[in-house]
């Protein structure tokens, strides 16, 4: 029996995560010092949030203007 | 011929290096980064920084590299000398946390004209005053669309976490710091932040999940994921920004600091008070001393007063990282010439880091020519049982002239270690006192104080 090397448990959902909301354009790290597998990972995850975060904000303003325009149509000026 | 000589903690980015020749302070551009710097020079961007002080000032020599004894650099470039290079581990608190906004700023100056810097070490940082400057040329180089931030984890370890160690439990970082001079590793941090800590949206992810995922091993498939890795430009300043307006508000937990309180506190009246700060005042106004060093500054107001007088700058010294951030604060609040470093004067920094030699210790950077050392050999002798003679000769090596103070055995405070020690201490007196200082120099000058008997000494080792 292989036994698992102990690591965080918080890891494996938060790489899934990381690897889900990462983006696919191509730009290596150009740098002599090593930016560090994890701390990519996490940037991933910043840049996805936030674009999840900016994808959200817009249907969230799509979904209020279309209550809004149904209250307008109800109660033509 | 002259031959520039490498500066020792400088050998880590090939892109170039800092050399010393004679005074000068020299920095090569190496051949293979000689068309990343010139991208970066034509922004104009390296220039406006230097003019509004934000970066070392520069200048290009005509000089061949190689007339200088420096070889495979396509350039040599030439900074004037600062005041001095303390480092990070020798800050306190408030300076970490200038120092870490100022390379934020810089950073976000940088990418909006199209450069980015290619580390986040804190080292890179020195001040003047209290003034953070940034110090490495080389670092800044054309920002490439998409590219991740290669410096994070550097930043968190070098800046982000000791602050948030501080702020979270009121520990200061400042020892642990100067024991892993790279900084406070995340997964370190991570295991030490109380649990209410823990719900902070930017704890979670810059700390605890940042931990979680160093922690993983690099398996191929995440290693292929993050070699082509892209971070937005705007995700990149968003980072940034939420960094900078996260670190603006960060303060230290409240703890206790006895010496940050002491001036409010002290044993003496204010008579001997006034007479000691006329003595300090006329020492710096005769001496003028373009580099004075305040040994045991506790929260800078001798420091201050001798600035006032005629003492151009000032590096102040204390074990009490509280009373240095008090120091800190004092002295930018006036735009004082008065650097205040956290230092154990019984254990002083060390030279250390690769070779022994890339970071310099305490006394190598001793460029004082003159010294305060305002009662502190008491706590050297008792708080750290240094013989009065060893004590003594220590502040003497550090500057040819200075002031000294002897705190009488009758002293209150004095009193109250002689008894915790049962009577059992090397001998303290103001007779073995005066004779380790002969010893050490010449008494150029001695004035009591007042009726506790405090004295003040100048000395001379110089002539």
């Amino acid at each position: 029996m292989t036994r698992k090397t102990s690591k965080s448990r918080l890891a494996e959902p938060i790489l899934l995560g990381a690897v889900f909301l990462a983006g696919t354009a191509v730009a290596p790290a150009w740098a002599y010092l090593d930016p560090g597998t994890g701390s990519m990972m996490l940037q991933l995850m910043l840049g996805g949030l936030a674009g999840v975060m900016v994808v959200g904000k817009l249907y969230l303003k799509r979904a209020t203007d279309f209550i809004r325009n149904i209250g307008r149509r109800r109660h033509p000026e | 011929m002259n031959r520039a000589a490498p500066i020792a903690g400088s050998y880590r980015d090939p892109a170039g290096g800092v050399h010393r020749l004679g005074d000068r302070i020299l920095r090569t551009v190496a051949d293979d980064y000689d068309a990343d710097f010139t991208a970066a020079l034509r922004t104009g961007l390296l220039d406006r920084f230097a003019d509004d002080g934000r970066i070392v000032a520069f200048e290009t020599l005509t000089d061949a590299p190689q007339s200088l004894g420096l070889t495979g650099a396509s350039r040599v470039l030439e900074h004037p000398r600062l005041p001095f290079i303390s480092h990070p581990y020798e800050w306190s608190f408030e300076a970490l946390r200038a120092a870490a906004l100022h390379h934020l700023d810089l950073h976000l100056s940088a990418v909006e004209g199209e450069l980015t810097l290619s580390d986040a070490t804190a080292y890179n940082v020195q001040f003047v005053g209290t003034d953070p400057i940034f110090i490495d040329l080389l670092s800044f180089r054309p920002y490439r669309e998409g590219e991740i931030w290669a410096g994070y984890r550097q930043f968190c370890e070098q800046f982000l976490n000791p602050l948030v160690l501080c702020a979270a439990t009121g520990l200061m970082p400042n020892a642990w710091y100067r024991g892993r001079i790279e900084g406070i590793a995340t997964a370190d941090l991570a295991r030490l932040l109380p649990w209410r800590a823990r719900f902070s949206r930017r704890i979670l992810l810059h700390v605890v999940a940042h931990a979680a995922l160093e922690s993983a091993a690099p398996d191929a498939a995440r290693t292929k994921q993050t070699a082509s890795a892209s971070l937005p430009r705007a995700s990149f300043l968003n980072m940034l920004r939420d960094l900078r307006a996260w670190i603006a508000k960060l303060h230290p937990k409240k703890g206790r600091s006895l010496w940050s309180d002491y001036t409010t506190t002290c044993s003496y009246s204010d008579e001997e008070q006034a007479a000691k700060k006329a003595e300090v005042a006329a020492f710096a106004t005769m001496l003028n001393p373009k580099i004075l060093w305040d040994i045991g500054c506790n929260t800078g107001e001798y420091s201050l007063l001798a600035l006032k007088s005629g003492a151009d700058y000032v590096i102040g010294w204390d074990g009490d990282a509280r009373a240095v951030d008090a120091a800190f604060r004092a002295a930018r609040a006036e735009g004082a010439r008065l650097t205040p470093l956290v230092g154990d004067l019984a254990n002083p920094s060390p030279s250390q880091g690769w070779g022994q030699a890339e970071r310099a210790g305490m006394q190598e950077r001793s460029n004082a020519d003159s010294a305060l050392a305002l009662a502190v050999v008491h706590h050297l002798l008792f708080g750290a049982n240094v013989p009065l003679p060893q004590a003594i000769s220590w502040i003497v090596g550090l500057a040819p002239r200075g002031l000294i103070e002897f705190v009488p055995p009758t002293d209150v405070q004095v009193r109250g270690m002689i008894a915790r020690r049962d009577g059992v201490h090397h001998p303290y007196d103001r007779e073995h006192f005066v004779a380790a200082l002969t010893q050490a120099a010449r008494i150029e000058r001695s004035t009591i104080i007042g009726p506790s008997g405090r004295e003040l000494f100048w000395y001379d080792r110089s002539r």
